[in-house]
Protein backbone atom coordinates (compact mmCIF):
# COMPACT_ATOMS: atom_id res chain seq x y z
CA UNK A 1 0.00 0.00 0.00
CA UNK A 2 1.62 3.00 -1.14
CA UNK A 3 0.77 6.88 -0.90
CA UNK A 4 -0.62 6.74 -4.08
CA UNK A 5 -2.83 3.70 -4.05
CA UNK A 6 -4.34 4.89 -0.50
CA UNK A 7 -5.01 8.12 -2.16
CA UNK A 8 -6.72 6.74 -5.14
CA UNK A 9 -8.76 4.01 -2.92
CA UNK A 10 -9.60 7.10 -0.56
CA UNK A 11 -11.02 8.88 -3.89
CA UNK A 12 -12.57 6.12 -5.48
CA UNK A 13 -14.61 5.00 -2.24
CA UNK A 14 -15.78 8.81 -2.23
CA UNK A 15 -16.81 9.16 -5.65
CA UNK A 16 -19.23 6.51 -5.08
CA UNK A 17 -20.46 7.21 -2.30
CA UNK A 18 -21.64 10.63 -4.04
CA UNK A 19 -19.69 12.24 -1.23
CA UNK A 20 -17.53 15.57 -2.03
CA UNK A 21 -14.57 17.33 -0.29
CA UNK A 22 -17.35 19.73 1.40
CA UNK A 23 -19.69 16.42 2.76
CA UNK A 24 -16.52 14.79 4.28
CA UNK A 25 -15.27 17.73 6.06
CA UNK A 26 -16.89 18.02 9.17
CA UNK A 27 -17.01 14.66 9.72
CA UNK A 28 -13.09 14.46 8.76
CA UNK A 29 -12.62 17.60 11.28
CA UNK A 30 -14.58 15.33 14.13
CA UNK A 31 -12.55 12.85 14.32
CA UNK A 32 -9.48 14.91 14.53
CA UNK A 33 -8.60 15.96 11.05
CA UNK A 34 -6.63 19.45 10.61
CA UNK A 35 -6.73 20.19 6.85
CA UNK A 36 -9.57 22.38 5.52
CA UNK A 37 -11.79 22.02 2.96
CA UNK A 38 -9.90 23.19 -0.19
CA UNK A 39 -7.12 20.45 0.78
CA UNK A 40 -8.86 17.91 1.48
CA UNK A 41 -10.28 18.13 -2.27
CA UNK A 42 -6.90 18.68 -3.48
CA UNK A 43 -5.69 15.34 -1.68
CA UNK A 44 -9.03 13.43 -3.00
CA UNK A 45 -8.22 14.58 -6.12
CA UNK A 46 -4.35 13.75 -5.93
CA UNK A 47 -3.06 17.12 -6.06
CA UNK A 48 -1.96 16.84 -2.14
CA UNK A 49 0.31 14.20 -0.51
CA UNK A 50 -0.15 13.75 3.16
CA UNK A 51 1.61 11.78 5.72
CA UNK A 52 0.32 8.30 7.00
CA UNK A 53 -1.13 9.67 9.68
CA UNK A 54 -3.40 12.12 7.94
CA UNK A 55 -4.44 9.46 4.80
CA UNK A 56 -5.74 7.17 7.63
CA UNK A 57 -7.71 9.96 9.04
CA UNK A 58 -9.29 11.15 5.80
CA UNK A 59 -9.79 7.06 5.37
CA UNK A 60 -11.71 6.80 8.50
CA UNK A 61 -13.95 9.69 8.90
CA UNK A 62 -14.70 8.56 4.67
CA UNK A 63 -15.50 4.87 5.73
CA UNK A 64 -17.50 5.69 8.73
CA UNK A 65 -19.45 8.25 6.73
CA UNK A 66 -19.95 5.32 4.31
CA UNK A 67 -21.38 2.96 7.11
CA UNK A 68 -23.96 5.74 8.13
CA UNK A 69 -25.13 5.50 4.64
CA UNK A 70 -25.67 2.14 4.44
CA UNK A 71 -27.50 2.34 7.84
CA UNK A 72 -30.05 5.86 7.11
CA UNK A 73 -30.90 4.26 3.25
CA UNK A 74 -31.35 0.65 3.97
CA UNK A 75 -29.77 0.01 0.31
CA UNK A 76 -27.87 -2.98 0.49
CA UNK A 77 -24.31 -0.96 -0.04
CA UNK A 78 -22.21 -3.26 0.97
CA UNK A 79 -20.07 -4.17 -1.64
CA UNK A 80 -19.91 -0.42 -1.71
CA UNK A 81 -15.70 0.42 -2.07
CA UNK A 82 -14.21 1.68 1.25
CA UNK A 83 -10.89 3.35 1.54
CA UNK A 84 -7.82 1.65 2.55
CA UNK A 85 -6.78 2.46 5.99
CA UNK A 86 -2.75 1.26 6.23
CA UNK A 87 -2.34 -0.65 9.97
CA UNK A 88 1.11 -0.63 11.97
CA UNK A 89 3.62 1.63 13.05
CA UNK A 90 3.62 5.39 11.54
CA UNK A 91 6.39 5.25 8.89
CA UNK A 92 6.45 9.36 8.52
CA UNK B 1 -54.53 35.72 5.84
CA UNK B 2 -53.05 32.42 5.58
CA UNK B 3 -49.95 33.49 4.04
CA UNK B 4 -49.58 35.79 7.67
CA UNK B 5 -50.59 33.15 9.35
CA UNK B 6 -47.67 31.17 7.84
CA UNK B 7 -45.22 33.29 8.31
CA UNK B 8 -46.25 33.34 11.95
CA UNK B 9 -45.58 29.85 11.97
CA UNK B 10 -41.93 30.14 10.85
CA UNK B 11 -41.18 32.74 13.95
CA UNK B 12 -43.34 30.27 16.38
CA UNK B 13 -41.90 26.71 16.16
CA UNK B 14 -39.08 25.58 17.76
CA UNK B 15 -37.88 23.50 14.52
CA UNK B 16 -38.62 22.40 11.37
CA UNK B 17 -40.79 19.53 12.19
CA UNK B 18 -42.73 21.79 14.68
CA UNK B 19 -43.52 23.82 11.63
CA UNK B 20 -44.39 21.28 9.02
CA UNK B 21 -46.44 20.17 11.68
CA UNK B 22 -48.70 23.36 12.12
CA UNK B 23 -48.51 23.64 8.42
CA UNK B 24 -50.20 20.26 8.30
CA UNK B 25 -52.97 20.80 10.84
CA UNK B 26 -54.01 24.22 9.26
CA UNK B 27 -53.57 23.01 5.72
CA UNK B 28 -56.63 20.14 7.28
CA UNK B 29 -58.90 22.48 8.76
CA UNK B 30 -58.55 24.97 6.23
CA UNK B 31 -59.49 22.06 3.34
CA UNK B 32 -61.80 20.30 5.32
CA UNK B 33 -65.53 20.43 4.68
CA UNK B 34 -68.08 19.71 7.62
CA UNK B 35 -68.87 16.82 6.18
CA UNK B 36 -65.56 15.71 4.60
CA UNK B 37 -62.71 15.62 6.71
CA UNK B 38 -59.50 14.71 5.26
CA UNK B 39 -55.62 14.03 6.48
CA UNK B 40 -53.12 16.50 5.54
CA UNK B 41 -49.32 15.72 5.87
CA UNK B 42 -46.21 17.60 4.41
CA UNK B 43 -43.27 16.20 4.08
CA UNK B 44 -39.90 16.98 3.63
CA UNK B 45 -36.79 15.72 1.31
CA UNK B 46 -33.26 17.58 1.79
CA UNK B 47 -30.47 16.29 -0.34
CA UNK B 48 -28.27 13.99 2.00
CA UNK B 49 -30.65 13.81 4.93
CA UNK B 50 -33.24 11.82 5.70
CA UNK B 51 -36.76 12.87 5.02
CA UNK B 52 -38.81 14.89 7.40
CA UNK B 53 -42.35 14.43 7.60
CA UNK B 54 -45.29 15.65 9.64
CA UNK B 55 -49.13 14.82 9.39
CA UNK B 56 -52.58 17.23 11.01
CA UNK B 57 -52.73 13.55 13.05
CA UNK B 58 -51.36 10.48 13.69
CA UNK B 59 -53.15 8.75 10.91
CA UNK B 60 -51.44 11.13 8.46
CA UNK B 61 -48.16 11.41 9.59
CA UNK B 62 -48.51 7.06 9.16
CA UNK B 63 -49.78 7.28 5.81
CA UNK B 64 -46.72 9.24 4.67
CA UNK B 65 -44.35 6.44 6.55
CA UNK B 66 -45.95 4.13 4.47
CA UNK B 67 -45.11 6.35 1.39
CA UNK B 68 -40.94 6.30 2.17
CA UNK B 69 -41.34 3.00 3.21
CA UNK B 70 -42.25 1.88 -0.26
CA UNK B 71 -40.61 5.26 -1.79
CA UNK B 72 -43.81 5.89 -3.60
CA UNK B 73 -46.81 7.19 -3.38
CA UNK B 74 -48.54 10.33 -4.52
CA UNK B 75 -46.91 12.62 -2.22
CA UNK B 76 -43.44 11.51 -3.37
CA UNK B 77 -44.46 11.50 -6.84
CA UNK B 78 -45.68 14.75 -6.50
CA UNK B 79 -42.71 16.31 -4.73
CA UNK B 80 -40.15 14.51 -7.79
CA UNK B 81 -42.45 15.66 -10.77
CA UNK B 82 -43.60 18.96 -9.10
CA UNK B 83 -46.60 18.77 -10.32
CA UNK B 84 -50.01 17.25 -8.43
CA UNK B 85 -50.57 13.81 -8.13
CA UNK B 86 -54.39 12.95 -8.09
CA UNK B 87 -55.69 9.36 -6.70
CA UNK B 88 -59.62 9.22 -7.39
CA UNK B 89 -59.66 5.87 -6.03
CA UNK B 90 -57.26 3.36 -4.71
CA UNK B 91 -59.36 0.61 -5.26
CA UNK B 92 -58.77 1.51 -9.04
CA UNK B 93 -55.92 2.49 -9.35
CA UNK B 94 -52.60 0.18 -10.35
CA UNK B 95 -49.92 3.04 -10.58
CA UNK B 96 -48.29 2.54 -6.82
CA UNK B 97 -47.81 -0.88 -6.89
CA UNK B 98 -47.36 -2.73 -3.19
CA UNK B 99 -48.29 0.78 -2.09
CA UNK B 100 -51.88 0.68 -3.02
CA UNK B 101 -52.50 -2.79 -0.56
CA UNK B 102 -50.73 -0.73 2.16
CA UNK B 103 -52.76 2.14 2.52
CA UNK B 104 -56.05 0.53 1.32
CA UNK B 105 -55.80 -1.12 4.42
CA UNK B 106 -55.58 2.14 6.07
CA UNK B 107 -58.45 2.65 5.10
CA UNK B 108 -57.79 5.27 2.82
CA UNK B 109 -59.48 5.58 -0.46
CA UNK B 110 -58.62 9.07 -2.42
CA UNK B 111 -55.62 11.07 -1.82
CA UNK B 112 -53.76 14.27 -3.21
CA UNK B 113 -50.57 15.29 -3.92
CA UNK B 114 -49.14 18.69 -4.63
CA UNK B 115 -45.69 19.87 -4.62
CA UNK B 116 -44.62 23.04 -2.74
CA UNK B 117 -42.18 25.09 -4.67
CA UNK B 118 -38.92 25.53 -3.28
CA UNK B 119 -35.63 26.19 -4.19
CA UNK B 120 -32.15 24.43 -4.47
CA UNK B 121 -32.53 20.34 -4.18
CA UNK B 122 -34.94 20.07 -1.54
CA UNK B 123 -38.21 19.05 -2.33
CA UNK B 124 -41.42 19.23 -0.51
CA UNK B 125 -45.15 18.30 -1.16
CA UNK B 126 -48.34 18.56 0.73
CA UNK B 127 -50.56 15.58 0.73
CA UNK B 128 -54.27 14.95 1.46
CA UNK B 129 -56.01 11.78 2.17
CA UNK B 130 -59.53 11.30 2.73
CA UNK B 131 -61.39 7.72 3.45
CA UNK B 132 -63.94 8.50 0.61
CA UNK B 133 -63.48 7.84 -2.64
CA UNK B 134 -63.31 10.82 -5.95
CA UNK B 135 -62.79 13.99 -2.49
CA UNK B 136 -60.52 15.31 -4.55
CA UNK B 137 -62.20 17.55 -7.59
CA UNK B 138 -60.61 20.16 -9.49
CA UNK B 139 -61.28 22.99 -6.93
CA UNK B 140 -59.88 21.26 -4.02
CA UNK B 141 -57.07 20.61 -6.21
CA UNK B 142 -56.84 24.57 -6.63
CA UNK B 143 -57.14 25.12 -3.35
CA UNK B 144 -54.38 22.85 -2.46
CA UNK B 145 -52.21 24.40 -5.41
CA UNK B 146 -53.05 27.68 -3.71
CA UNK B 147 -52.45 26.74 -0.05
CA UNK B 148 -48.87 25.33 -0.98
CA UNK B 149 -48.39 28.16 -2.89
CA UNK B 150 -48.92 30.20 0.13
CA UNK B 151 -46.40 27.99 2.10
CA UNK B 152 -43.55 27.51 0.33
CA UNK B 153 -41.92 31.38 1.04
CA UNK B 154 -42.29 30.35 5.09
CA UNK B 155 -41.09 26.90 4.46
CA UNK B 156 -37.81 28.56 2.64
CA UNK B 157 -37.39 30.49 5.35
CA UNK B 158 -37.81 27.49 7.80
CA UNK B 159 -35.28 25.36 5.75
CA UNK B 160 -32.41 28.33 5.86
CA UNK B 161 -33.07 28.68 9.50
CA UNK B 162 -32.95 24.85 10.05
CA UNK B 163 -29.55 24.57 8.14
CA UNK B 164 -27.57 27.33 10.40
CA UNK B 165 -29.56 25.60 13.33
CA UNK B 166 -28.26 22.11 12.21
CA UNK B 167 -24.79 23.72 10.99
CA UNK B 168 -24.36 25.08 14.22
CA UNK B 169 -25.07 21.77 16.11
CA UNK B 170 -22.95 19.80 14.14
CA UNK B 171 -19.96 21.57 14.84
CA UNK B 172 -20.90 21.83 18.44
CA UNK B 173 -20.74 17.67 18.24
CA UNK B 174 -17.39 17.88 16.02
CA UNK B 175 -15.86 19.63 18.82
CA UNK B 176 -16.78 17.46 21.43
CA UNK B 177 -15.84 14.42 19.08
CA UNK B 178 -12.27 16.32 18.94
CA UNK B 179 -12.08 16.95 22.85
CA UNK B 180 -12.86 13.26 23.05
CA UNK B 181 -10.59 11.70 20.87
CA UNK B 182 -7.56 14.03 22.25
CA UNK B 183 -8.79 13.09 26.06
CA UNK B 184 -8.06 9.66 25.00
CA UNK B 185 -5.42 9.73 23.70
CA UNK B 186 -3.85 11.64 26.58
CA UNK B 187 -4.57 8.60 28.41
CA UNK B 188 -2.91 5.88 25.93
CA UNK B 189 -0.04 8.13 26.72
CA UNK B 190 0.20 8.01 30.05
CA UNK B 191 -0.42 4.36 29.95
CA UNK B 192 2.11 3.28 27.35
CA UNK B 193 4.61 5.69 27.53
CA UNK B 194 3.81 7.08 24.04
CA UNK B 195 3.58 9.79 21.74
CA UNK B 196 0.60 12.03 20.93
CA UNK B 197 1.28 10.61 17.06
CA UNK B 198 1.37 6.89 18.53
CA UNK B 199 -1.81 7.00 20.60
CA UNK B 200 -3.50 8.51 18.26
CA UNK B 201 -2.19 5.59 15.63
CA UNK B 202 -3.45 3.00 18.23
CA UNK B 203 -6.68 4.99 18.48
CA UNK B 204 -7.55 5.22 14.57
CA UNK B 205 -6.10 1.56 14.27
CA UNK B 206 -8.66 -0.26 17.41
CA UNK B 207 -11.18 1.77 15.44
CA UNK B 208 -10.67 0.65 11.75
CA UNK B 209 -10.12 -2.86 12.55
CA UNK B 210 -13.08 -3.37 14.70
CA UNK B 211 -15.20 -1.44 12.85
CA UNK B 212 -16.47 0.98 15.54
CA UNK B 213 -16.11 4.89 15.39
CA UNK B 214 -13.49 6.37 16.15
CA UNK B 215 -15.40 9.06 18.45
CA UNK B 216 -17.20 5.64 20.68
CA UNK B 217 -13.62 3.97 20.65
CA UNK B 218 -12.52 7.30 21.97
CA UNK B 219 -14.71 7.73 24.52
CA UNK B 220 -14.29 4.13 25.79
CA UNK B 221 -11.10 4.49 26.80
CA UNK B 222 -12.41 8.01 28.79
CA UNK B 223 -14.77 5.74 30.42
CA UNK B 224 -12.01 2.28 31.49
CA UNK B 225 -10.62 5.00 33.66
CA UNK B 226 -14.10 5.96 34.98
CA UNK B 227 -14.19 9.45 34.10
CA UNK B 228 -17.01 10.80 31.67
CA UNK B 229 -15.85 12.10 27.73
CA UNK B 230 -15.80 15.63 27.87
CA UNK B 231 -18.68 18.30 26.48
CA UNK B 232 -17.96 21.22 25.24
CA UNK B 233 -19.05 24.23 26.38
CA UNK B 234 -19.55 27.50 24.44
CA UNK B 235 -22.87 30.18 24.34
CA UNK B 236 -24.98 28.90 21.57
Amino acid sequence: MTAHTQQHSTWLAAHHAHLTAEDLWLHYFSVGGYLAVFELDAYLHGLYALPQGERNTVALALNELIDDQIDTRLNDLSHHPKAEFVHGPVLD
Amino acid sequence: MFSDLIQDLVLDSTDIGGFLHDVARHAASSLSAPDSEVHCAVLLVRPRMKGTMAGSSPEATAMDEVQFQYDDGPCLRAAREQAPCVVEDFQTDSRFGQYTPAILHAGIRSALGVPIPLEGEAIAALDLYSTRAGEFDAERTQAALHLAAEASRALRTAIRIAHFADTATNLRAAMDSRATIQLAAGIIMGQNRCSHDTAIAILKSASSSRNIKLKDVAAAVVLSIGQQPPAAHFDG
